[in-house]
């Protein structure tokens, strides 16, 4: 009760009350973007993936109400605002409210962007089940670039996996032919023939039958065109199913994590300079998240949209 | 209450709008308009996050977005289909690949189908690029041709090139379905279409003089003539024929 009526609960009804409309509008407005857009030749799995703008809209908008509003009803989040002093006396701590005021805020925008993401997922046609991805890592080189060549990857933990998603990036080819590669795994191969690369980040996925993976062996057959393993490119496809509401709920959560950084932003500038410049800094801030891919909700999007598990 | 004046004035405006004749369409294309320079540099984002990130599908339905906003770019039509049909992520056995080849290779045909009303004078590229997507990708899925209706790769590519030669007569789109002739004739034959084959040959000689270079007509005359009286069960040197490789798929059938 006392939370509630300090600065956590003052600031998260405000966020409620002022933040929702706004969202809500804009999750209208995506929806109807989004059936204005819909590629109408593309499988549901490949149109919800080219969605991700529209997904990305209402929480992006959910998100700076939030901020906004929070920064604004909190007198000590900028210089010269008015009840600065008053809630100085009554607020003890270092950080002056500005702690409860930002989990406020985030709490407000968890409210609001949860059920905007379950509903805009199902809207779009996110896939109904997503798998868990693991990537696997290779210590040393990471180049396969002559016949004999081999790579070892080797996973954190053992993975059910029933799917392999290669993504190497092609060198300057040394001859005509394109470069094949056998996929093993404690000396057993994967697939029944090598799998032929030709093109740089060329996606290739192998359906392999379920069974437990520790490590994968990538040796090259034979082949002109050297290939280089780069971090995350190669993915193993656990066979744990989860459903899509889920994923939209850890995007939910995630999302709030662009509001502490740009709150905290806000707040540590806020201490020096006034309301605009704070403003300022946050929409900066959740611009360069949101919009410009900085930082990891970008990516969260993206997976949410192609079936992958986001944690 | 002023945001739900706001709303209930919105609310009303669109319904209004709703009501306009075609209002589906006019509301997309206003939209359309109004949405591309906002629009467009986030959508060559997405499309770059598909092919870092995502498979050819995504890749094909980002596409698709970014040329509603930019309707009569036909390069840009033609490039991502290409892209799209000849791109297998998925590996599988030989059938596997064919079949999810076809299935692309319908919707690309369907999706170049769609962009001619907005090409204007540059359909006729855009029918080009149409006519060669099939034997292409015939070609890169080896399964391919035989899962394609009677005539094949060959019989797609001479409905485009006619297509093309029907809206836009001239000297090229003549010459590039008279040269195609062949390789229709070459897969009509194989699909133990005979009379038609002939047919198409015996058409060819009486439309080679149009081509613009007389020597080439004549010469090519002359080779369509012997391919034809081969087939037709005459006595005819063959010599010439099978040192052409223009005359290439008609070679099976003529030894």
């Amino acid at each position: 009760m006392r939370a509630w009526r300090g600065p956590f609960g003052v600031t998260m009804r405000q966020c409620l009350r002022e933040a929702s409309l706004p969202a809500v509008l804009a999750t209208v407005a995506a929806a109807l973007c989004h059936w204005l857009d819909d590629p109408t030749l593309a499988e549901d799995t490949n149109s919800a993936a080219a969605a991700t703008p529209w997904l990305t809209l209402p929480l992006f908008v959910a998100a700076v109400g939030c901020c906004y509003v929070a920064a604004r009803t909190w007198p000590t989040f900028s210089r010269r605002r008015g009840g600065a002093d008053t809630v100085r006396r009554v607020v003890r701590g270092p950080l002056g409210g500005r702690g409860a005021v930002a989990l406020g805020a985030t709490a407000a925008q968890l409210v609001i962007c949860l059920p905007i993401a379950l509903a805009l997922s199902a809207w779009v046609g996110v896939p109904p089940i997503a798998k868990r991805h693991h990537r696997a890592a290779c210590d040393g080189s990471k180049i396969l670039d002559r016949a004999g060549a081999s790579l070892r990857f080797d996973l954190s933990s053992p993975v059910h996996a029933d799917a392999i998603q290669l993504r190497p990036r092609a060198s300057l080819p040394m001859g005509p032919r394109s470069t094949r590669v056998e996929v093993t795994s404690e000396g057993s191969p994967l697939t029944t023939e090598p799998v032929e690369v030709e093109a740089s980040l060329e996606l290739i996925r192998l359906k392999i039958a379920a069974r437990e993976l520790t490590e994968l062996t990538l040796t090259q057959v034979d082949g002109d065109i050297p290939l280089i393993f780069q971090p995350g490119s190669v993915v193993i496809v656990g066979t744990d199913e989860s459903p899509r509401w889920g994923n939209a709920a850890l995007l939910a959560l995630f999302s709030c994590g662009t509001s502490i950084l740009a709150l905290t932003l806000g707040a540590l500038l806020g201490l020096g300079a006034g309301w605009p410049t704070v403003a300022s800094s946050i929409g900066v801030a959740q611009f360069i998240q949101w919009i410009s891919g900085v930082g990891p909700i970008d990516e969260a999007i993206l997976a949410l949209a192609r079936g992958q598990w986001l944690l | 209450m002023p945001y739900l004046r706001a709303t209930i004035t919105l609310a009303m405006f669109s319904g209004a709008a709703s009501m306009l004749p075609q209002p589906a369409e006019r509301l997309q294309g206003f939209a359309s308009w109004f949405a591309r320079p906002a629009r467009l540099p986030f959508a060559w984002q997405g499309l770059n996050a598909a092919y870092q990130g995502g498979d050819a599908g995504e890749a094909f339905a980002r596409g698709q977005q970014i040329l509603d906003l930019a309707p009569s770019w036909t390069i840009g039509h033609a490039a991502f289909a290409y892209r799209y049909v000849l791109t297998q992520d998925t590996r599988g056995s030989a059938a596997e690949q064919a079949e999810q080849a076809q299935r692309r290779l319908i919707v690309a045909m369907a999706w170049l189908e769609g962009a001619r009303q907005h090409a204007g004078d540059r359909e006729a590229e855009l029918l080009h690029s149409a006519a060669f997507l099939a034997p292409i990708a015939c070609r890169q899925f080896p399964g391919l041709e035989a899962r394609l209706p009677a005539g094949g790769a060959p019989a797609i590519s001479d409905r485009y090139f006619a297509e093309a030669e029907r809206l836009f007569p001239g000297p090229v789109t003549r010459e590039q379905r008279l040269f195609h002739v062949p390789t229709l004739a070459g897969a009509l034959l194989s699909a133990g279409q005979r009379r038609q084959a002939v047919d198409l040959l015996k058409a060819a000689i009486a439309t080679a003089s149009e081509a613009r270079d007389q020597k080439l007509a004549r010469e090519w005359r002359d080779r369509v003539d012997e391919v034809v009286r081969a087939l037709s069960g005459e006595a005819a040197p063959l010599e010439a024929v099978f040192d052409d490789r223009r005359f290439e798929p008609l070679w099976p059938h003529l030894r």
